[in-house]
């Protein structure tokens, strides 16, 4: 899976470092000092590296929780995310991901221990309850089997009271949820698109199908399930094509175990917008009708209106409407 | 295109033998063919950095995959080896680099390397490789190429057993004439993406089209909109649109287009 990794010096020789290093024992190491030499340096090219990635392990430094934008949650007062890895096993032709980070190197960060003591310690700021949401940066499961992440937090947020975890993902890696008992704190977002723009635009990302049946063992076992629509995707079909997912899910998932429905429309900075059609210039998604405006770029406001409009119709003709929630940016 | 930097002429001469090489006859230390550019530079890193850029400035373009190949010293690992290098460390000004290895994979083993002043007959450190080039010539080209498209190949001539002296030097051809079907693996695994970025870089030309008045912006987007009709496979770009002489008029009327045709997409 990994050509060549690449370790910063102080954590070589970390349990969870170690333990990567033995599943690949082919791989060329390469000694660094800091993630930031790899993965922020200059002449890289993105496209080259998405097909052939590296991983870098590293110590996340500074700031590791995050307020989240306030438009950005499910229904908790507080919201704030981290990100334990960069990058993600997909490729998704509409992620910020693409744009977002100068490399398409993997950067996991192993002192997860750091994170959990950020963690409380925000909890605790406010007896109010908080949302941490793990999937902003990566795909929260994808990497699971490598990095064990869903099983050390989840132990971890059992004994945080106040708080609660977002798994956002479009993995079915699911193991250490079947082998745990379900924990009211913890959510599984699922990121969901209707079929036809999930094979012409999700890379690599187990189908729709695979994704149901994922998220019923998930229900099954007593787990809260998100759907996250977000971002929802411009299509002639666009109506027909949401209904019939959202027909397909209500259908799928009991009720009581839907925890929260999100949906966002289509948005790029500016600036990352143009560094992803750099890469991918004929790709239909950019063929769009996208525009402008402020310093973004998404759907002119009569169609994402109308699309995110009839979504949110369609989900509150299925599901309480308390269960939905709309994240849309400040600035457009 | 590959540009190919060796430092010496001992270095060159297996390489130049295999791919049928020619001399220039304007500039004595250049080789080439219909798909390579050779230069022998010298040792140094001064004179390394200097000979790529002259191939760069030869050729013109971004984005040519480089390639340097040479010997290098190395305390204990097997003389006549072959490996990639994966981390460059500047004796002198301690600057770090790496070259990148998504394109490479790990089939050819690979090593840290230190570049030096002065040719060294005591190794310091345990299992880097030690040259006179390397970091002049992978600075020098990262100014005009990403760093997957850029690799070392180094061949171990001298180790602490034993170090290098010029009776070696007749030696050096055999050694780098061991690797010809490595070198040629590591150039087409360099090469093979370049479709690929010409592909995305390309900009659609704007032949076909009445107007020769665009501004710089104005060309830009035109291209950009031609581009996107054709990702929205609709078809010939329409004559209303080619045959429009003012260029205001003509992005108006194909934005305009665009969006209709957009509207109109599906999956």
């Amino acid at each position: 899976m990994f050509d060549t990794i690449y370790i910063e010096r102080q954590i070589s020789k970390h349990p969870r470092t170690l333990e990567v290093l033995a599943r690949f024992p082919n791989a060329t190491v390469v000694d660094i000092e800091r993630y930031g030499e790899i993965f922020n340096r200059r002449a890289q090219n993105f496209r080259l590296q998405k097909s052939n990635p590296g991983l870098i392990i590293a110590q996340k430094h500074g700031q590791r929780v995050l307020k989240t934008p306030a438009s950005y949650g499910v229904g908790d007062k507080r919201n704030y995310y981290f990100s334990h890895f960069l990058n993600c096993l997909y490729d998704c032709r509409y992620c910020f991901l693409q744009g977002m980070f100068p490399s398409a190197h993997y950067v996991w960060f192993v002192n997860y221990e750091d994170f959990m003591i950020d963690i409380a310690k925000t909890a605790a700021l406010e007896e109010s309850s908080a949302m941490f949401f793990s999937g902003y940066d990566c795909d929260s499961l994808a990497m699971d089997g490598i990095t064990n992440f869903s099983s050390i937090f989840l132990k971890a947020f059992k004994s945080i009271p106040n708080a609660s975890i977002e798994f956002r993902t479009k993995s079915v890696n699911i193991r250490s949820f079947m082998d745990t008992e379900p924990l009211s704190n913890a959510v599984i977002a699922f990121s969901l698109s209707p079929e036809s723009v999930g094979s012409a635009l999700e890379h690599k990302v187990p189908s729709l199908k695979a994704r149901i049946t994922a998220m019923q063992r998930l229900a099954d076992k007593g787990w809260q399930i998100g759907f996250r629509f977000d971002p929802i995707v411009y299509s002639s079909q666009v109506r027909f094509e949401y209904e019939k997912l959202f027909t397909l899910l209500k259908d799928a998932i009991p009720d009581e175990n839907v925890h929260s429905i999100s949906l966002g429309p289509l948005r790029f900075p500016k600036k990352m917008h143009d560094k992803i059609v750099k890469l991918y210039p004929k790709e239909k998604l950019f063929c769009g009708p996208l525009e402008k405006r402020s310093n973004m770029v998404s759907y002119p406001p009569d169609i994402e209106q109308s699309m995110v409009g009839h979504c949110a119709e369609a989900i509150q003709s299925r599901w309480p409407a308390s269960k939905l929630f709309q994240c849309t940016p400040e600035n457009l | 295109m590959i540009h190919i930097v060796v430092a010496l002429a001992q270095e060159a001469k297996p390489l130049i033998k295999h791919w049928k090489l020619k001399r220039s006859a304007q500039f004595s230390n250049l080789y080439f063919c219909a798909d390579k550019l050779l230069v022998i530079s010298g040792m140094g890193t001064v004179k390394s950095a200097a000979a790529l850029g002259f191939l760069v400035g030869l050729t013109g373009q971004k984005d040519i995959p480089k390639l340097n190949v040479g010997i290098a010293g190395h305390p204990t690992r097997a003389l006549g080896s072959m490996w990639a290098v994966n981390k460059i460390v500047d004796d002198q000004t301690d600057k770090t680099f790496y070259p990148g290895f998504s394109l490479l994979g790990n089939k050819q083993a690979s090593l840290p390397i230190s570049t030096v002043v002065k040719p060294v007959r005591v190794f310091e450190s345990n299992d880097v490789l030690v040259d006179m080039e390397a970091s002049g010539f992978f600075e020098s080209a990262t100014m005009t190429c990403n760093v997957e498209q850029i690799a070392l190949l180094k061949v171990i001539s001298d180790n602490q057993a034993e170090p290098f002296d010029k009776s070696r030097i007749p030696l050096i051809p055999d050694m780098i004439g061991a690797h010809l079907s490595t070198v040629d693996e590591t150039i087409t695994k360099l090469t093979e993406p370049s479709w690929m970025l010409q592909n995305a870089a390309q900009a659609s030309d704007l032949q076909g089209f009445n107007s020769k008045d665009f501004s710089v912006t104005q060309a830009h987007e035109l291209r950009r909109l031609i581009q996107k009709w054709n990702g929205l496979e609709c078809g010939p770009i329409p004559q209303d649109i080619t045959d429009q002489a003012d260029p205001k008029t003509l992005l108006r009327l194909f934005r305009s287009k665009c969006l209709h045709e957009s509207k109109k997409m599906s999956f």
